[in-house]
């Protein structure tokens, strides 16, 4: 029955490019922005501060670091177990619904964290109609759960997050996960053990990196964690900017967070290197497992909490603010359309970027530094990042005009793709590497005998094959850069309103009825580009 | 035979009016086009500045740009841009922001007997550097259910212990909150700050909420029975809703009076427009700009000839602290450090 026999699964030398010198240029033009934007982050250990740091450490830092650890991988380890166990449910097993399902788990991707963060806080915790009611006829409303803990932080940023892993292991399964399972149930395994000992060593570089990816994000997180209240690393960063006037003791926190990044990075690699690599990639043409009445009813309900949880209730949240608040729809389609086209291109140079930097990271050891390095945006709070690039293209600006050339560069679409470049081309990266892993060497070498040219070797056979990879990395891009904010605030022309500054410049002053509109738009688009990735069938 | 183009189109007057201030608009719209936009750098909103300067724009022709960011965010773009900046005007929402900027040479001295006149000394800077705008207190909100109002007097008593359990904050973070505790050090000392603070730490009902909507909120559904906020984020809950059991309290009558800080603005030193951005300092400061700020953000007007918005004239009378605005900024990171300290996250 096996469409792939258990013995094919092996370890296989990857494909490589040749030319690396060559290789390197296009790559660090890619990471330039990544770089410049690092750079200024390291410059700022120019300007020690003694006093704040011992203020820091006594208060504030070892806290603060415990709490960020216990977020990051409490968050990821949560969102793996999720994303994991929720894609093999819907590629293993066929049940009624299974593509409704499918489709329905990836929803919470478009909600930005502190939008969910906020619209569960103001449903269900301190403040909240519900804990007024408990106490008015309970007399206490202590009984309730309160987000504003720890454990509260971790779930809500894995039911934020998860989908990324989710995504990335059910790419997976898809290509030939199915098969692993007939396979290694033909050798009498149940079904669970099959899964444990057949399919999840070949799922271990999606899990790893879908993980890597949640526990980035918990680092550089801001808005949520600050909404309830958790002190973590990125606060701290913000609190020693504006709160202490020390900026440089703020950047060089922040570059605490770049350490923790790198460790991550590395641990992703010494992953990836054990994989074991699915042959044949056939996929498999029905889910293998057929559930019953019951376990069919068990699934949707486990469906239907983290969508409700992570998607249907606060979007609730959100219909019933916008509709108690006037909505200027001309306002909202100008965001609308601002947002795409911010996030639109900054989406394309994202996916670009990450495939020189993933080319030049599979050949040579100084691509695969720069591939790791220009990746370390992603675990760094926006703020930082932005005004590190803010003064870079200032200073550009003033040489500029004293050449007589007066061009608003710092304040300019270009500085928020750059911005946004510099921020998310992990995301490319990942996406390139993960499509660069799957080609194999002997169909270029195949190619090559029939006489086919480099160009023509990379245009018509590995550039169709990376297609599907590289389209999912252009939508979760897509996704990333429609909901950020600092870079886009800090770094857009005048004007220039997206869905997520029209969200903040509501909520910083408390009006979250007039926030509601633009965050569910945000979501519907948001919804566009991940729905899309399910249709995509790799 | 003619035709009657009022007729055709069934105009009547009513709509003929409409149609000239239509056209007024547009030439309003033209007009501002010609001027030298002006360039404000705002840590104010959008939505609560815009539609006065839009205002100005029709009245002056001027079209004024807002770039909007953080305080902080706003005071190093412009200390980095140098003399190639762009911004005729920085506006912040609390005085710190200001005299941060003013302590790092970012702001130009402007001489204007008219501002001189219509804010008050203790709400702008004494070298004419900023101008307060609007002034909002932040006071205490309590629950009218189940606290007289006798049971209230300063800001230190609800440290004591027979409010253990009863109190809820919003974040320290909060640059309010920052302020509040700044001032507080300057008036009373750090030791007398620090020990007031402990207090209020100590009698949370419920960890720091993260903004004063929710903190209003949990007073008003039991969850504690006293807060501290800024006053419109109440008068917000109550023209939504009248009947919220809530009210708003003025501490330290008998003492140094209610917290008060601004929003306020400044020409910036390298202005390219340093006229026009004086102008627009002056009309914002008159009666009329003042009296639709009051109404537009629910704040209380710097000029006292300006009306008040009648939901904030229900509060009532109170006395404010006039300590020196420059003490918010100026012992901001003092304040931090102690808010650290007294464990106030």
């Amino acid at each position: 029955m096996s469409a792939v026999a258990a013995g094919d699964v092996h370890r296989e030398r990857a494909w490589r490019p040749s030319r690396a010198r060559w290789l390197l240029v296009p790559a660090v033009l890619a990471g330039a922005p990544a770089l410049l934007a690092l750079g200024a982050l390291l410059a700022a250990w120019a300007e020690p501060d003694a006093a704040t740091w011992a203020h820091l450490g006594e208060h504030l830092l070892p806290g603060a670091a415990l709490r960020t650890l216990l977020l990051a991988a409490g968050a990821s380890a949560l969102a793996m177990v999720l994303g994991a166990s929720l894609a093999a449910l819907v590629v293993l097993c066929d049940f009624r619904g299974r593509r409704v399902a499918e489709a329905l788990l990836v929803l919470p991707i478009a909600m930005p964290a502190y939008v969910l963060a906020y619209a569960w806080l103001a449903s269900f915790d301190v403040g909240s109609p519900l804990r007024a009611w408990a106490i008015a006829h309970t007399g206490s409303a202590a009984w309730l759960p309160s987000l504003r803990t720890l454990p509260g932080a971790i779930v809500l940023l894995a039911l934020a997050n998860y989908a990324y892993v989710y995504l990335l292991v059910r790419a997976r399964l898809l290509s030939g996960g199915g098969a692993l399972l007939d396979a290694a149930r033909s050798q009498g395994l149940a079904p669970a053990a099959a899964f444990a000992r057949g399919v999840l060593p070949a799922l271990r570089p999606a899990l790893v990196g879908g993980g890597a990816l949640v526990a980035l994000e918990s680092l550089a997180e801001f808005g949520a964690v600050s909404v309830l209240g958790i002190d973590t690393l990125s606060v701290l960063v913000y609190r020693t900017w504006y709160g202490m006037h020390a900026l440089p003791a703020a950047t060089q926190l922040a570059g605490l967070l770049l350490l923790v990044a790198l460790l991550l990075r590395m641990a992703e690699r010494a992953s990836a290197a054990r994989a074991t690599l699915p042959r044949g990639g056939r996929a498999a043409v029905a889910p293998p497992i057929v559930l019953g009445r019951r376990a069919s009813v068990l699934a949707w309900i486990a469906v239907a909490v983290v969508v409700a949880l992570g998607f249907g209730l606060p979007a609730l949240r959100l219909a019933a603010w916008a509709f108690a608040a006037d909505v200027d729809l001309a306002r909202l389609g100008h965001a609308l359309a601002a947002t795409a086209a911010v996030a639109g291109v900054a989406a394309l140079a994202i996916v670009c970027a990450g495939l020189a930097l993933a080319l030049a990271g599979r050949a040579s050891r100084a691509g695969a530094r720069l591939e790791d390095i220009a990746g370390l945006g992603y675990a760094v709070p926006g703020v930082v990042l932005a005004v590190g690039l803010m003064f870079a293209l200032v200073a550009a600006e003033r040489a500029l005009h004293g050449a007589g050339i007066a061009i608003a560069l710092s304040t300019s679409a270009f500085a928020v793709w750059l911005g946004l470049l510099a921020r998310f081309v992990r995301v490319g990266t990942g996406a390139a590497a993960s499509g660069l892993a799957a080609l194999r060497p002997a169909l270029g070498e195949a190619a090559r005998s029939l006489g086919a040219g480099p160009w023509r070797r990379a245009w018509s056979l590995h550039l169709p094959l990376l297609r599907p990879a590289l389209a999912g990395g252009l939508l979760l891009a897509f996704v990333e850069c429609a909901k950020e904010l600092p870079v886009t605030l800090m770094l857009r022309p005048f004007g220039l309103d997206t869905l997520a500054v029209r969200v903040y410049n509501a909520t910083s002053e408390g009006l979250w009825q007039q926030a509601a509109a633009p965050a569910l738009l945000l979501c519907a688009l948001g919804l566009w580009p991940a729905l899309a990735l399910l249709r995509r069938r790799d | 035979m003619r035709i009657n183009i009022i007729k055709v189109l069934s105009l009547d007057l009513d709509d003929m009016r409409r149609l000239l201030i239509c056209m007024a608009g547009l030439l309003a719209g033209l007009a501002a086009h010609a001027a030298e936009p002006l360039v404000v750098y705002s840590a104010q909103k959008e939505p609560s500045i815009r539609p006065l300067l839009d205002r100005y724009t029709a009245e002056t022709g001027v079209e004024v740009q807002l770039l909007v960011d953080q305080g902080p965010v706003l005071v190093e773009r412009l200390a980095a841009e140098g003399e190639n900046t762009r911004a005729d005007l920085l506006l912040t929402v609390d005085a710190g922001n200001l005299w941060l900027a003013a302590e790092r040479g970012l702001l130009a001295t402007v001489d204007s007997p008219t501002l001189v006149a219509r804010v008050p000394a203790n709400l702008r800077d004494a070298q004419g550097r900023w101008f307060a705008i609007s002034r909002r207190v932040r006071g205490i909100v309590y629950a009218t259910a189940r606290v007289q109002p006798a049971a209230l007097s300063t800001y230190a008593a609800l440290a004591g212990p027979d409010w253990k359990g009863r109190l809820c904050l919003r974040t320290s973070k909060n640059v309010y909150n920052q302020s509040l505790i700044a001032t507080r050090i300057a008036r009373m000392g750090e030791a007398d700050a620090e020990a007031m603070v402990r207090g209020w730490a100590a009698n949370l009902a419920a960890a720091p909420l993260a903004d004063d909507t929710l903190t209003a909120q949990a007073v008003a559904g039991g969850e504690c029975d006293a807060g501290v906020v800024n006053m419109y984020y109440v008068a917000r809950l109550k023209r939504a809703d009248p009947a919220l059991p809530i009210a708003m309290f003025w501490p330290d009558q008998d003492g140094a009076g209610v917290h008060q800080n601004i929003a306020g603005m400044g020409v910036a030193r390298h202005a390219k427009n340093p006229d026009g951005a004086r102008a627009l300092l002056e009309w914002i400061t008159d009666v009329p700009a003042q009296t639709e700020l009051s109404r537009l953000n629910l704040e209380y007007p710097v000029n006292a000839q300006a009306t008040t918005d009648p939901l904030l004239v229900g509060f009532g009378t109170f006395k404010a602290d006039d300590v020196d605005l420059a003490e918010t900024g100026r012992r901001q990171p003092e304040a931090v450090r102690l808010m650290d300290r007294a464990g106030w996250r």
